[in-house]
């Protein structure tokens, strides 16, 4: 009966420590603004205009360009060089993982611009 | 003197249209107004010119044939430009206004297709293709910075022309909803191409 208590108690001894180190290691890996709830969020291309044109998103999530319009277009971040989507016909799309702030072009109609704002 | 002539000989034409539909449309509200002034007894002698008399308007057909010209004709020049300039800027218009223009022909196609209807010509579009001759000329003519100047200032006045006779006379005068949805459609485009043809009008003139 003693032998199984002190059983018992080294196990209940490992088994804390091994939850103390998996929360250590995951607070490690945790980065500063880590978004811990990424959402999707979409771009129109429509009548020559991106709509919205302008969007707040935290990095992590996922922006999807959609060509809606007569004509092929592009998107390209003229700010840091993050994104640059091929050619887009009517119907295709684009998707780019937030990674910082960007302000966009197509790059075939370069008065079509769009901004993305990073919420910190 | 001349080149300005040639350059923006087509966009007069273009324009011309709807000048005459202003035009007759004030002579109409100056001549009633005129008219509130008079007393009843005065006597209204007819104007010794004879005036313009308003043109027919124009039918879905006759709109297909201009919208299709008209993007045609923007395509010739985006030909002559990508044979003659070196410019970047002025290539990547150009390879642009191409593509552009013929997407929107490939739509008015599909549509008087489906719609079985068959582009009927008229006096604008021999007004437009006499215009494009003269400025096709004048492009040919040119070389170097003066080939991109000009068919950059052609590429600034044609889409600020077709802009104003697309918005002012074609949409309003077309009776089948879907051409109208196109041109409406194209209107944003053309003005785009507007705002690009002056971002490198503008960057040429630096």
């Amino acid at each position: 009966m003693k032998l199984f208590k002190i059983l018992d108690l080294r196990a209940l001894v490992i088994i804390a420590g091994m939850v103390v180190i998996t929360s250590c290691s995951s607070n490690q890996n945790k980065k500063y603004g880590e978004n811990e709830n990424p959402r999707s969020d979409t771009v129109l291309i429509n009548l020559m205009q991106f709509s919205p044109s302008s969007l707040n998103l935290q990095a992590g999530d996922t922006i999807t360009w959609i060509n809606k319009d007569l004509v092929d277009h592009t998107v390209k971040d003229t700010l840091g060089d993050l994104f640059y989507s091929d050619t887009l016909k009517t119907g295709h799309s684009f998707s780019w993982i937030v990674t910082g702030k960007a302000e966009y072009i197509c790059t075939l109609h370069p008065t079509m611009q769009g901004r993305i704002s990073i919420n910190e | 003197m001349k080149h300005l002539s040639n350059s923006f000989k087509s966009s007069a034409i273009l324009l011309s249209a709807v000048f005459i539909m202003a035009s007759c449309n004030s002579q109409d509200g100056s001549s009633s107004d005129a008219m509130s002034d008079k007393t009843a007894t005065e006597t209204v002698t007819p104007p010794a010119v004879e005036t313009t008399p308003a043109p027919a308007a124009l039918t879905d057909p006759e709109i297909a044939s201009i919208a299709v010209t008209a993007n045609q004709i923007d395509i010739d020049y985006a030909k002559i430009a990508k044979e003659k300039s070196k410019n970047k800027a002025v290539l990547d218009f150009a390879t642009t206004m191409a593509k552009d223009h013929q997407a929107v022909i490939d739509q008015a196609v599909a549509l008087v297709t489906k719609l079985g209807v068959t582009p009927q010509d008229n006096s604008t579009t021999q007004s437009l293709l006499s215009g494009a001759t003269d400025t096709k000329a004048m492009l040919n003519s040119k070389t170097g910075a003066d080939f991109d100047k000009a068919y950059v200032d052609n590429e600034v006045a044609y889409h600020k022309a077709a802009i104003d006779i697309v918005e002012n006379k074609l949409i309003p005068s077309s009776s089948n909803t879907e051409l109208k949805t196109l041109l409406q459609s194209a209107l944003p485009l053309f003005k785009e191409h507007l705002g690009h043809a002056e971002m490198v009008q503008k960057n040429l003139n630096k």
